[in-house]
Formats: C-alpha cells, sequence, structure tokens
C-alpha cells in the first residue's frame, strides 16, 4: 500500500534496458577501433604473402576479394563508416600490391574495384544497421509489454489488498478520505476527488489532497463536462489527456488551471439506476493515452468502490429508518424514569418494524406506545415509523385513545403495501396525579410490572391493527403501587434461545421468572441492560428480530403525589 | 387419503418446516411440522393460499409437531382468520404450550372464527357440527 501501483514503464524512463537486451544479443560490438586495427593488419599481411608465392598476376583475386569481404564484415559489426574504412584500407593495400609485384593492371580498372568494394561495405553496414535497429525496437516493445503485465499485476494485486481499508469507519467522510487516498495512490496522481451524482449535477464528496478551491459539497452540472453523460450510462472512464484544451467551461477550466491539473481520468462508480458516484483522477503533467493497464484498474477500482458506497448507503438508510422508528422525545418526566432500549437483529440491514414513543403532557399525564409491523424490511420499517409518527401526533394532541386507535388502524390499512402487514401495538397512558394505568392492546405480548413481586400484566387482547374490529377496543385499568417498574418489550426480547446449538425458545414465562429474580421494584435501567446481555449471550449470537424496549419506573418517591 | 408433501429444506437455512395436506376429515387438514417463524411462514402460505377455495369455510392447522412460532407465523394465522367468512373456522390442533400461549396472549385465541383443539378427534366433531353444512 505503500507505493504507488501505477507508474510509467521502466523502458520509457531511458533507453538502457532496450540497449542492454540489444548488446546481449551481440547485435553491436563497441571496440570498432579493433575491428579497424585487425582487419587492416589481416589485409596487409594476406597481401604480403601472397607476394611471397611469387607469379602475383595469378593471385589478384584473393586480396581483392579480401578487402571486400573484411570491409562487409566491419560494416555489419561496426556500422558503414567502419566497414568503408577497412574496405578502403584493403584497396590501398591493394595498389601498393599491384605496384610493387606487378603493374599489370591498368589504374581504372583498380579505382573503379576499390569504389565498388568500398560501396559494398556501407551498404552492408546500413543494411545491417536498419536491421538491427528493427530488431532493438520489437525488443523495446516486448519489453514494455512485460513491464505493463507486471504493473497492471501488480496493480490489480494492490486493489484486492486496497479493499478491506474501505471498510469499517465509523464516519461517512472518513471511508470518503479513504477512497480518495487509495485512488491517488493507486494511479500516482496528484489528486482524487469524489463526487456524488445528483439531478443532472456532481456534489463533491471529498477530494485528497483537500483544497480551500474545492470544499466538500462543491457543485457543477453535468452537462457542462463533455461525455460525462456517456460515461455515466455506460460505466466506462474517460479520459482527458489535455485539459487546457479540452473545450470545458471557462470556471471549470480556470479551477482546473489553478489546481496545476493537466490530464484527467473519469471513473463512474455506478450502484443503481439512481445511485451514481464519480471518481476524478488528476494528473499535474499530460498523460499520453489512457493505456489499457490503467483502464482495468481503473474498472477494478470502481467495482471495488462501488462495493463500499453501497455498504455505505445501506447503513446510513438503516440508520435513518432506525431512527424514525424510535422516540426522539426525551422529555423528562418529574417523578418517572423513562428509559428506550433498541437492538438490531440478526438479519442487520433487514430492519424490522418495531417502534416506541412517548410523550409528557403538561399536567405530567404520560403517553406511550410500543409496537411491531410484522415482516421485515423496509416496508415494515416505514410502516412502522409512519405509526409512531402518527401516533405522536395524536398523542400531542391529546385525543382519546379509541380514536387514537381508530385512526392509527386507517393509517395501517391505508399505508400498508401488502394486505399482511400487521401490527401488534400496546398503548397506555399513566395519569400521574393518581397513579392510574391504562392499557389498550392489539395482539401484543403483555408487559411485566416489576413491584414486590414481577408478574406479567395480562391485559385482555384484541386482534392487531390492520385485522377487522367489529367489537372496537378495549381498555382495561390498573392502579399502580406505591414502588414499581412497568417493562414493555417486543417479542425480539424473549425469542433467543436458551442456549447456544438449542432449539427452545427462553420465551415469555422465563423473562418474567428473570424479573422476578429483581423484585422488589423498580429497577434499574443498568438491571435491564444486564438481562438484555444474558439473552444475547445465552442465543450465541445477535437476536434473530429486532428488539425494542420501553422501561418506565417509578423515580423519587417523595417528590411523586401519588 | 389424498397427500402431497413438501420439504423446502434446500430453500431455507436453519431448522426446516414440513408440511403435508390431508383431506380425511374434510376440510383441508394441513400439517406443520417444525418451526413458524418469519423464514419458514411462507410456504405455510403458499400452501393456505392453494387450499383456501372460494367456499371455503374450515380449515385445519394440526400443530402437534410445531415447535415454536414467532410473530411472522402469527400474522399469517390473522391473515387466515381475516379471509375466512363469518361463519368460516380457523381450527388448530395440538398446539404446545408455548404456541397455545403466544395464541392466547396476543387475543386470537378469543376470536370467533379461531378454535384451539387438543386433539383431531375434538375437532373433527366440533366441524362436523359447525363446519360443514
Amino acid at each position: 500500500m505503500s507505493q504507488a501501483v501505477w507508474k510509467t514503464p521502466p523502458a520509457a524512463e531511458d533507453g538502457r534496458p532496450t540497449a542492454d537486451r540489444a548488446a546481449a544479443l551481440g547485435l553491436v560490438w563497441g571496440k570498432w577501433w579493433a575491428v579497424l586495427l585487425a582487419g587492416s593488419v589481416v589485409q596487409l599481411a594476406l597481401f604480403y604473402g601472397i607476394g611471397l608465392l611469387g607469379e602475383t598476376s595469378h593471385y589478384l583475386g584473393i586480396p581483392g576479394a579480401a578487402a571486400a569481404l573484411f570491409g562487409v564484415l566491419a560494416a555489419v559489426a561496426c556500422g558503414p563508416i567502419i566497414g568503408g574504412v577497412v574496405a578502403l584500407v584493403g584497396g590501398a593495400a591493394f595498389i601498393v600490391f599491384v605496384t610493387d609485384f606487378g603493374g599489370l593492371v591498368e589504374l581504372p580498372a583498380i579505382v573503379i574495384a576499390i569504389i565498388l568494394w568500398t560501396l559494398a561495405a556501407i551498404v552492408a553496414g546500413l543494411a545491417a544497421r536498419a536491421v538491427r535497429r528493427r530488431a532493438a525496437a520489437r525488443e523495446a516493445l516486448l519489453s514494455q509489454a512485460l513491464a505493463d503485465t507486471e504493473t497492471s499485476k501488480a496493480g490489480v494485486e494492490s486493489i484486492l489488498a486496497l479493499a478491506p481499508a474501505f471498510h469499517g469507519f465509523e464516519r461517512y467522510d472518513d471511508m470518503v478520505k479513504a477512497i480518495c487516498a487509495a485512488a491517488r495512490q493507486t494511479f500516482a496522481s496528484r489528486s482524487a476527488s469524489l463526487y456524488r451524482y445528483t439531478d443532472g449535477r456532481l456534489v463533491l464528496l471529498g477530494r485528497e489532497p483537500a483544497t480551500p478551491l474545492l470544499p466538500n459539497g462543491w457543485q457543477i452540472e453535468a452537462e457542462e463536462l463533455p461525455g460525462l453523460f456517456q460515461e455515466l450510462d455506460s460505466g466506462l472512464p474517460g479520459f482527458v489527456a489535455d485539459t487546457s484544451i479540452d473545450t470545458r467551461p471557462v470556471r471549470d477550466s480556470e479551477v482546473t488551471r489553478a489546481l496545476g491539473l493537466r490530464s484527467a481520468l473519469r471513473i463512474p462508480i455506478l450502484l443503481t439506476p439512481s445511485s451514481a458516484y464519480l471518481l476524478v483522477i488528476g494528473w499535474s503533467d499530460v498523460q499520453e493515452t489512457l493505456d489499457s493497464t490503467r483502464l482495468a484498474l481503473a474498472r477494478r477500482f470502481a467495482d471495488q468502490a462501488a462495493v463500499a458506497l453501497e455498504h455505505a448507503e445501506a447503513e446510513a438508510l438503516h440508520k435513518r429508518l432506525e431512527q424514525s422508528l424510535l422516540s426522539r422525545s426525551r422529555d423528562p418526566h418529574p417523578w418517572l424514569d423513562i428509559h428506550i432500549r433498541y437492538r438490531s437483529g440478526e438479519r442487520r440491514l433487514g430492519l424490522g418494524g418495531d417502534f416506541v414513543d412517548y410523550v409528557v403532557h403538561d399536567d405530567q399525564t404520560l403517553d406511550f406506545v410500543i409496537g411491531d409491523v410484522s415482516g421485515h424490511g423496509p416496508d415494515a420499517a416505514a410502516l412502522g415509523a409512519t405509526l409512531r409518527s402518527g401516533w405522536r401526533a395524536l398523542a400531542d394532541a391529546e385525543t382519546p385513545p379509541r380514536q387514537t386507535l381508530d385512526a392509527l388502524n386507517k393509517v395501517l390499512f391505508s399505508e400498508r403495501s401488502s394486505a399482511n402487514l400487521y401490527c401488534t401495538l400496546l398503548a397506555g397512558r399513566i395519569d400521574a396525579s393518581t397513579g392510574s394505568l391504562t392499557l389498550a392492546n392489539a395482539g401484543h405480548p403483555p408487559p411485566l410490572v416489576i413491584a414486590k413481586e414481577a408478574r406479567l400484566l395480562l391485559v385482555k387482547p384484541v386482534l392487531p391493527l390492520g385485522c377487522e374490529h367489529e367489537d372496537g377496543w378495549r381498555l382495561e385499568a390498573f392502579q399502580l403501587p406505591p414502588a414499581w417498574s412497568l417493562l414493555f418489550y417486543t417479542d425480539g426480547l424473549f425469542e433467543g434461545v436458551i442456549e447456544p446449538g438449542s432449539l427452545e425458545r427462553y420465551g415469555i414465562d422465563r423473562l418474567a421468572q428473570r424479573f422476578a429474580r429483581a423484585a422488589p421494584g423498580p429497577i434499574p435501567v443498568t438491571l435491564l441492560d444486564e438481562v438484555m446481555l444474558e439473552l444475547e449471550e445465552a442465543n450465541g449470537k445477535p437476536p434473530p428480530d429486532d428488539i425494542a424496549v420501553l422501561l418506565i419506573s417509578k423515580g423519587n418517591g417523595a417528590a411523586a403525589p401519588f | 387419503m389424498v397427500s402431497q408433501e413438501r420439504s423446502p429444506r434446500s430453500k431455507i437455512a436453519g431448522p426446516p418446516i414440513d408440511l403435508q395436506v390431508s383431506y380425511r376429515l374434510g376440510p383441508p387438514l394441513i400439517y406443520v411440522k417444525g418451526e413458524l417463524d418469519h423464514d419458514t411462514t411462507g410456504y405455510l402460505r403458499e400452501m393456505i393460499d392453494q387450499e383456501f377455495k372460494e367456499d371455503t369455510r374450515v380449515l385445519i392447522l394440526d400443530f402437534s409437531e410445531l415447535a415454536y412460532m414467532d410473530s411472522g407465523g402469527l400474522s399469517l394465522m390473522f391473515d387466515t382468520v381475516q379471509r375466512l367468512k363469518d361463519s368460516g373456522r380457523l381450527a388448530v390442533v395440538g398446539a404446545n404450550p408455548g404456541v397455545s400461549r403466544l395464541l392466547e396472549i396476543t387475543g386470537l385465541a378469543d376470536h370467533p372464527r379461531f378454535s384451539l383443539f387438543p386433539d383431531q378427534r375434538a375437532a373433527a366433531a366440533a366441524v362436523g357440527t359447525a363446519g360443514l353444512t
């Protein structure tokens, strides 16, 4: 992770590897002077040796052929100039030879012969050089291809290693920062910026390195960037080799210039048709082309980033939904301690529809509700959130209980996406002046009251919301003892198994027994936390279903009027 | 005895559910074996849909081998009770104490179109007088 994954291939940095490989193949012999010396000495010796044979005129062909041969050999080995010189030396020796031993050959014939074999040497030298250059070029291509393969392999491996670094961030911004930093490193670029595409515009989520010129949240219309729509449609990266000759709007190119960027690579990251991101890689020098290595790297990178972004989007949605299921009210009550607990179930992203809320009225009357929409997933969660906010509006307006239940039932009938969504619900009111509790139960597990002892407060239920209620709603009133806690919960609380691997469920009666050990009430909220932890440990894993718990305890007894 | 068996073991993780239907008593009698939770309720729902005809007045569920039911299964019970006409009846046979408890605390056991029976003979007797008329 510490080194740039993509960098200019070594062969393009200087010519050395190419020359090394060519020399290794014996195509260039650097010691030209040795060739020159050896060629000249051998020829002179040859002529002298032939002279010793007597009758030199019979052997005239031998020195001529030797001069031509040595010229060509020298030319092939060391180039046309050295070859030509060797041939000329041979020619000079030939003149001396002819003059000394015979003088039978006319001068024009000698000159023509020397010119011919010199030319032969030069032509051979040029041809050899051409062949050598072609071979060298092929070698260079080969070594570049090898280097590219290595680079892209290293790149992909490095991206695989990078992937986990995008996960496990508490904050969304940290993940964006990590993606940008990794992109910058991976592409050896000057900068990397991540944009979210929404409603025809790009919104900057983060940039590495950060710059005041482009603060997070900076926006640009997508249509101002030529070719961007095709990129977002096709998912293929777009490359701008030189931004200074790009036909961009003035504002953007000014920014680009101020940032010192020349080349840019735009990598679209597509999650769903309605959710797209754009990663922009910027280089301060002009990058010639977008080679296949970088293209492959860009697409791999986009895949990895997409996984991380998708995960983050789901998490964010989950959090938003979860928040809308829980009370935002933290109103304190002068004599009552009120605590809410919420646990996501095993299917963390398949959020359930448990909801809970309470309202403290001016006269210290407390209204509260806990409910559970059947099923899981966004439909159940959205319905739960709707019912909770509906209940809150009705409670704020101090609507009588039966009307509240009627209204919620209507909301459920009109809002549910499928006919088999139901909602069990316990709604109640504690009258602070008299200490009386009124409860309505629509198919919900009964609450636990923890006073001198702990027991289930069996409230005769009617069918859940979403069923026909021919007989209307049933309200039951109880007088609360001097010291007590009331525990309301959804069935997720007691649905875990009694020990890991067992098929036996904890069940509502074991739950009552567990809290009986804590009697007399009121119990502190730490005890509730302790029990919830125990149940989770017994289950051996997170609870199978979501859990919502509402604990109401009588607080400082001295101040309470009841 | 007409019977068909479904064992969707391959489709789900965790404890499976076995469903079997018989017409021995007249109206559809579905044996439910295993656990009825959010994951497995869909299979029973499918089977009830299949058995539910225009003139269906009575449906019997044999729960004597049902280990556990959660709110997912419960919502199917509510659903089925709602679908039955005024004189219709959903009869549950042999529910274990845990399942009976759930049916009681959620008010379903008190519903006029819902009945709990200890065994098939009791159900048959009740169905014979109230069901197939």
